[in-house]
């Protein structure tokens, strides 16, 4: 026993010492990994998750951005590459005036300043046009960094740098030098802003082709369309002949252009096959092959093929961020001269319509240098103004909103695509894309004499955009700062090609004018543009509109022009320029505005602001009256009554404390369901492809004009009748049954008396931080407006598009005055005091003068030295 | 000093005992030392120091227990000190706090920034000092 004993006490002893040991390796163990975990994840991030160890250090990470948050102090700082002293002077405001010796210096300290307070904005927009998000944001920005890396706003970018010559070319140089002089300095004294530092993605330097690809994303915002995707469809589900019925080339409505002609049929512009291509040195090679084996060739004209195609196109558009291509036509820009305005001279209003955002798109600033003297507002990433006005002129823009992008079936064997009679190689180009926590993308892109091809279905679809022309519209711009009468601005804009726009004009001698300068592209009169077209040579661009048959006016004897994204010319203009639907705005806030400003005569700058500033909903205008006669011999109910009551004693405005306001546009979305969408569940439209573009509502711009014109002048078109013919027969019975349907959902989602169903409720406004930060943004804040009115709010019942500068300059008795506000402040950083500041300004109607080019700007003074 | 408490070898509470004492205000300098150490280095870009602080408090802690709890006081305080002069210099610390929640996809308050931050620092004590005690032979009396 006492041997089995010790022996037992031995092995009981040794085991204890051996579970002891394994513990201790086990917790040695996992010492080391959870260190090296935590060390690993801190120092290096871990998927989508930064490098917290650095990002958070509170003596160098992301903590330091809170110097960007300071209010700016006056300050000497060394700005490398000056060739003399340059001031930089900022109002109470941030409101900014650079003077300088030379241009040379007055873009680069414009550089500079930019840098200096939208320094991620600017980066954030280059990534986006040049395929690099993923990067920074991680595998949900990949399917952006493909779209953008096959459309080629990079490759068009360096095409445009390889041919800018002159000031532009001069500019450019200048104002990357200023920009990466302050990314010097940043980096530096380490206190970048605060997204850098989080991400671990510093700045590269900043080169020409940045701002040139900043341009391009600026274009695309403004003109690339879908409308022939939504036409295939519509056209394989409504039928050919409803479609173009439904959404045809003129709208049924009545229109307001600025431009009724008489109008010249000049010969086209001819350019090149491949001008929009976007192949590297812009030429697509047209050598025959013959003999190319691969792939199964399909035909571009089968239809259904084609459709399918348009689908898997929408499909990838519909995960792009929002706003990355056109969806609201919102902008105002008017002028009036002569008797039209108090005391004589020339007024221009100006309010460009566009996502709102924390920061702004638009940096304010006023830039002196001799023989260059011009206020307004910029674009973070580009030198220059953009709207504004210089000693002698004024101009604001408007998207022209003419059909820019064509969409072509190609016909592909293996690498070759067959145009004109033979099989041609197509230009391929590879990308690689880094993606943030995920592994790196190769993407190849094949690219037709159309232009790339967007989609890898059955049908692949080139895409022909005029946004893809390289351009000097930069030039164009520079010059436009420059000139001093309106032949001097009508000369400078004629190297403007994309996105096509409305320059509205007024000048120091009373004169006012539009131009709408731009690559319109033309087809042969066979084919059909609004829908994808066969890639095979029959439809390729025989040349744009010339520049002396653009929409234009000059002085015109109403001594007033309009511009609010409609139609600039009536049906009588020999070329075609889009339909309804691809994509002018439907005319309301033009019509409206011809009314108010030639009822409001003489103008000043107080009647111009009232009407920016104006929520009357000009459809409602129309439609009312035949509403409330149709109901006037309806039975209602008691809160039907009320709803009644409510509309007939409503003013139209669109106000955020309006019961009305809320009835009316329940009652329009219903009105448009109830005729509409029993076609398009019996045709089984494919709305969710494309919701904005196909789904029934007020963002379908072409319903809401056939429904008004039918309203008013054909109550009994068989549209009324329904597919099955059991539909409600009439415009009235049909409004009647609208209403009953609006009343129902409004009583049952706010309940209560009708007149507490104020508009501020369901609708309100909202400026989202440019990152989609939580909490960075400003809003939602209850908030008047709709699509229709000249203060548009659109974007949904979150209304995030709208008015994104308001200015008004006056001419009159050889003074000019010019003011300005934009919802959001100068500085991008959300500590700084200039981030939000001129958000309150702008809710509340309210300007500030813009600065005045050669004067300072105000209390806070910065010396810019070499 | 050391000798204290030795004379029951094993036993943990009689081991607790022999370990020395220190006075108050030798906590007190020890954990402004480590604040200072930590605040320096973060300044200069060196966020793993409250890690190697951890490291070495495990090592003290074999001997003294509260080392390391002395050493996380002492990384916090190290990165609330830059924090503090950054709000006493006038620059927005909160607002930025704020921010960087934001971007972070972070609820956007200032206060959860700085939990995370502080946060950060305490947890590479202790990792440090978890990997120090697990790594490093133990005293035969523990």
């Amino acid at each position: 026993m006492g041997r089995r004993d010790k022996t037992g006490g031995m092995w009981n002893r040794n085991r204890r010492v051996t579970s002891r040991q394994l513990r201790s390796v086990l917790n040695a163990v996992a010492a080391l990994v959870v260190s090296g975990a935590l060390l690993g994840v801190l120092g290096f991030g871990f998927g989508t998750i930064p490098a917290l160890g650095p990002a958070l250090d509170p003596g160098r990470g992301s903590w330091t951005s809170a110097s960007g948050g300071q209010p700016a102090g006056s300050q000497t700082l060394r700005v490398p590459g000056l060739t003399a002293p340059v001031a930089v002077s900022f109002s109470s405001q941030g409101l900014a005036s650079i003077q300088a010796a030379n241009t040379h210096d007055v873009f680069l300290a414009m550089g500079y300043a930019h840098a200096k307070f939208r320094l991620s904005e600017m980066d954030l927009e280059r990534r986006l046009g040049e395929g690099r998000l993923a990067q920074l944001g991680g595998p949900s920005d990949l399917a952006s960094d493909e779209f953008e890396l096959r459309l080629g706003l990079l490759r068009t970018a360096q095409n445009e740098w390889a041919r800018t010559t002159g000031q532009a070319r001069a500019a450019l140089l200048a104002y990357a030098q200023g920009v990466n002089d302050d990314i010097a300095a940043v980096r530096a004294a380490g206190d970048w802003p605060a997204v850098f530092t989080l991400t671990g993605a510093y700045p590269a330097p900043w080169t020409p082709v940045d701002s040139l690809v900043i341009q391009g994303v600026l274009t695309q915002e403004l003109d690339y369309t879908t409308g022939p995707l939504d036409d295939a469809l519509l056209q394989r589900t409504l039928g050919a002949a409803r479609t173009m019925d439904w959404f045809p080339v003129l709208a049924k409505n009545a229109q307001t252009p600025y431009d009724t002609g008489p109008y010249v049929k000049a010969r086209l512009t001819p350019v090149p096959p491949d001008v929009a291509s976007s192949a590297p040195g812009g030429a697509v090679t047209t050598t025959a092959q013959a003999g190319a084996t691969g792939a199964t060739t399909v035909r571009s004209d089968d239809e259904n093929a084609v459709a399918d195609a348009a689908a898997q196109l929408l499909g990838q558009l519909s995960r792009l961020p929002a706003n990355q291509i056109h969806e609201y036509p919102d902008s105002n820009a008017w002028a009036a001269n002569g008797p039209a305005v108090q005391g004589g001279g020339a007024v221009l209003g100006g309010d460009p319509h566009l996502p709102q955002t924390l920061p702004s798109v638009w940096y304010e600033i006023a830039l002196s240098a001799p023989g260059y003297q011009v206020s307004g507002v910029s674009v973070p990433g580009l030198p220059g103004i953009l709207l504004g006005h210089n000693a002698n002129i004024a101009w604001s823009l408007t998207d022209t909103q003419n059909s820019a992008t064509r969409y072509y079936a190609e016909q592909v064997r293996g690498d070759s695509y067959y145009w004109r009679g033979a099989w041609r190689p197509m230009t391929v180009e590879r990308y690689t894309i880094p993606v943030r926590g995920g592994a790196t993308v190769h993407l190849t892109v094949d690219i037709t004499v159309h232009g790339p091809i967007m989609t890898q279905a059955r049908q692949r679809m080139a895409v022909d955009w005029m946004g893809n022309v390289p351009s000097d519209d930069l030039g164009a711009l520079l010059a436009v700062n420059e000139a001093s009468d309106f032949a001097r601005f009508r000369a400078a804009l004629a190297g403007w090609k994309a996105p096509a726009q409305n320059f509205v004009y007024a000048d120091k001698a009373g004169n006012i004018g539009v131009l709408a300068p731009g690559d319109y592209p033309e087809v042969a009169a066979a084919c059909q543009p609004w829908l994808p077209m066969p890639g095979t040579g029959a439809c390729d661009v025989t040349g744009v509109i010339p520049y002396q048959a653009v929409p234009q006016v000059y002085d015109p004897p109403s001594h007033l022009i309009v511009t609010a994204n409609q139609r600039p010319v009536t049906g009588a203009y020999p070329y075609y320029i889009g339909t309804s639907a691809d994509f002018y705005d439907p005319g309301y806030r033009a019509a409206y505005a011809y009314k108010y400003l030639s009822s409001h005569e003489p103008l000043s700058a107080s009647s111009v602001a009232a009407l920016q500033n104006n929520l009357t909903d000009s459809l409602a205008e129309r439609v009312l009256p035949s509403l409330l006669t149709a109901l006037g011999s309806a039975s209602l109910s008691s809160s039907e009554r009320s709803v009644v009551s409510l509309l007939r004693s409503w003013d139209y405005t669109m106000a955020a404390g309006s019961a009305a306001a809320t009835v009316w546009w329940t009652f329009w979305g219903d009105y448009l369901s109830t005729v509409f969408e029993p076609w398009w569940k019996a045709a089984k439209v494919p709305v969710g492809a494309d919701v904005l573009g196909l789904g029934v509502g007020p963002s379908l711009v072409s319903l809401d004009e056939d429904l008004e014109a039918w309203t008013l002048t054909d109550p009994s078109n068989a549209a009324f009748r329904g597919p099955a013919g059991h539909g409600p027969g009439s415009a009235p019975a049909a409004m009647v049954a609208a209403l009953r349907q609006a009343v129902t959902h409004l009583s049952a989602t706010y309940g209560g008396a009708p007149s507490s169903w104020t508009w501020g409720r369901p609708h309100s406004r909202s400026f989202p931080s440019i990152e989609g930060a939580a909490g960075l943004g400003y809003g939602p804040r209850a908030a008047g407006g709709d699509p229709f009115a000249e203060d548009a709010a659109d974007g949904g019942l979150t209304a995030s598009t709208g008015p994104s500068w308001r200015m008004i300059v006056t001419f009159g008795a050889g003074a000019l005055s010019a003011v300005g506000v934009y919802p959001g402040g100068q500085s991008e950083n959300p500590a700084s005091p200039w981030y939000t500041n001129l958000v309150p300004l702008w809710w509340d109607g309210q300007y500030l003068p813009l600065p005045v080019p050669g004067a300072s700007a105000g209390p806070v003074e910065w010396r810019l030295n070499a | 000093m050391p000798e204290q408490g030795v004379a029951r070898a094993g036993g943990r509470a009689s081991s607790a005992r022999a370990r020395p004492a220190w006075p108050a205000l030798g906590w007190v300098l020890g954990v402004i030392a480590v604040a200072a150490i930590v605040a320096v280095t973060a300044w200069g870009g060196a966020w793993f120091v409250p890690f190697a602080a951890g490291v070495a408090a495990g090592v003290a802690s074999l001997r003294w227990r509260r080392m390391v709890l002395l050493a996380v006081a002492g990384a916090v305080a190290g990165w609330v000190l830059p924090l503090w002069v950054m709000a006493l210099r006038g620059l927005p610390a909160g607002a930025t706090a704020r921010a960087i929640a934001g971007l972070a996809g972070l609820p956007p308050y200032a206060g959860v920034t700085i939990v995370v931050t502080l946060l950060l620092a305490a947890l590479q004590v202790l990792a440090g000092a978890w990997l120090a005690r697990a790594l490093l032979p133990r005293p035969v009396n523990e």
